[in-house]
């Protein structure tokens, strides 16, 4: 095989895997209160977290389990410790999700002429649906008067829903590794 | 070279039913080791079809869960057991319309026919199987296995479910994690 054929080759894989992932891109944002000294927080407390989903995998109180301990894990290592007592912040998750059948048709693609090669056309493909679930994890964080000073929303979209559930405390881990945040 | 990129673009961008999926989730505070005993509560098949919807296909996925807890010293009674065990199968039918959105359908529907007045025939079933686990004295869940799997036909989804069942009980944790 030729290196320009090699070439196309690979741009041709790596153009199908952007456009397969394109479809279920994650994405993770945050916001905060910008006249809170976030540095100066030193205590949590975890608060009983809300589900609204119809699914076994994340509608019980295994999965609330995990979330909490991941939520946990991440503050800890960030020197935060845990108190049942007057915390600092109160913090807790939210999560929802969505299933969303879409359609993809991809057109057809040419392939131009090249030195030792023909020019082609991979013709195109579809309708083909495609099924996900969009889950919307949402952390908060409260001080001790209530008011909101941190909220941090991933959406993750997998193809099933296990992946989903797996997924989610890793997504709370990928939120809170944005923790203390940096002053706008 | 023309035709393996063809293949490879064929790969790549058909259709393909996603292969199956699995989570379990556990009470990381229960003991498991201390649990010796188990008995069976409810079994459900919520799939409306006589392929599925029968004593065979039943006894053949508790028989799974069964072995897997034998095979983990764990013993049936029939009073007084350590953990309850339930299990619950269900399937959603999508039907692909003209437009290739796929839309849910009634899994009663049509049993093999067209699309027609009772409504379309499903391009596919995605069946869901949850196995769940529950202490009897507090009545807390303590584990829970929910297995998803797309297939072409209910038939194929009774053959598979003692293995959806097998895949979900290889998570049962042996000691205290």
């Amino acid at each position: 095989m030729t290196l320009l054929r090699r070439l196309v080759l690979a741009g041709l894989v790596l153009a199908a895997t952007l456009a397969s992932g394109a479809a279920l891109a994650d994405s993770g944002t945050i916001d905060f209160e910008s006249s809170v000294d976030f540095k100066a927080i030193r205590t949590f407390a975890l608060r009983e977290g809300s589900i609204r989903s119809l699914k076994p995998e994340v509608d019980n109180r295994l999965f609330r389990q995990r979330m909490n301990d991941s939520i946990r894990a991440v503050l800890a290592k960030k020197g935060l410790k845990e108190v049942a007592t007057q915390p600092d912040v109160v913090v807790t998750f939210h999560f929802s999700d969505a299933d969303v059948s879409q359609v993809d048709r991809l057109p057809a693609t040419r392939i131009p002429d090249a030195p030792g090669m023909r020019g082609f056309v991979i013709p195109g493909s579809g309708p083909r649906q495609v099924l996900y679930t969009e889950g919307s994890l949402v952390i908060d964080m409260y001080d001790a008067s209530d008011t909101l000073i941190w909220r941090g929303t991933y959406r993750d979209r997998e193809q099933s829903g296990p992946r989903l559930s797996r997924n989610l405390s890793e997504d709370a881990r990928r939120l809170l590794s944005r923790f203390p945040p940096r002053k706008r | 070279m023309r035709t393996s990129v063809l293949l490879l673009a064929l790969l790549l961008f058909s259709p393909v039913l996603v292969a199956g999926d699995h989570v379990v989730d556990y009470d990381r505070t229960v003991d498991f080791s201390g649990i010796a005993t188990f008995a069976f509560r409810n079994t459900r098949v919520g799939i409306d079809r006589p392929e599925i919807r029968n004593s065979l296909v039943t006894d053949r996925a508790t028989g799974a869960i069964r072995g897997a807890l034998l095979a983990r010293g764990l013993r049936e009674v029939e009073q007084g057991a350590d953990i309850l065990v339930d299990w619950t199968i269900t399937g959603q039918g999508m039907f692909i319309n003209p437009w290739g959105r796929a839309v849910p359908t009634g899994m009663s529907h049509n049993p093999g026919g067209q699309a027609g007045a009772q409504g379309p025939t499903e391009s596919f079933i995605e069946a869901m199987l949850v196995v769940d686990m529950t202490e009897r004295t507090s009545g807390l869940l303590i584990w829970r296995g929910v297995y998803r799997e797309k297939q072409n036909t209910v038939v194929r989804i009774a053959q598979r479910l003692p293995d959806y069942a097998g895949k979900l009980l290889a998570g049962y944790p042996r000691s205290k994690p």
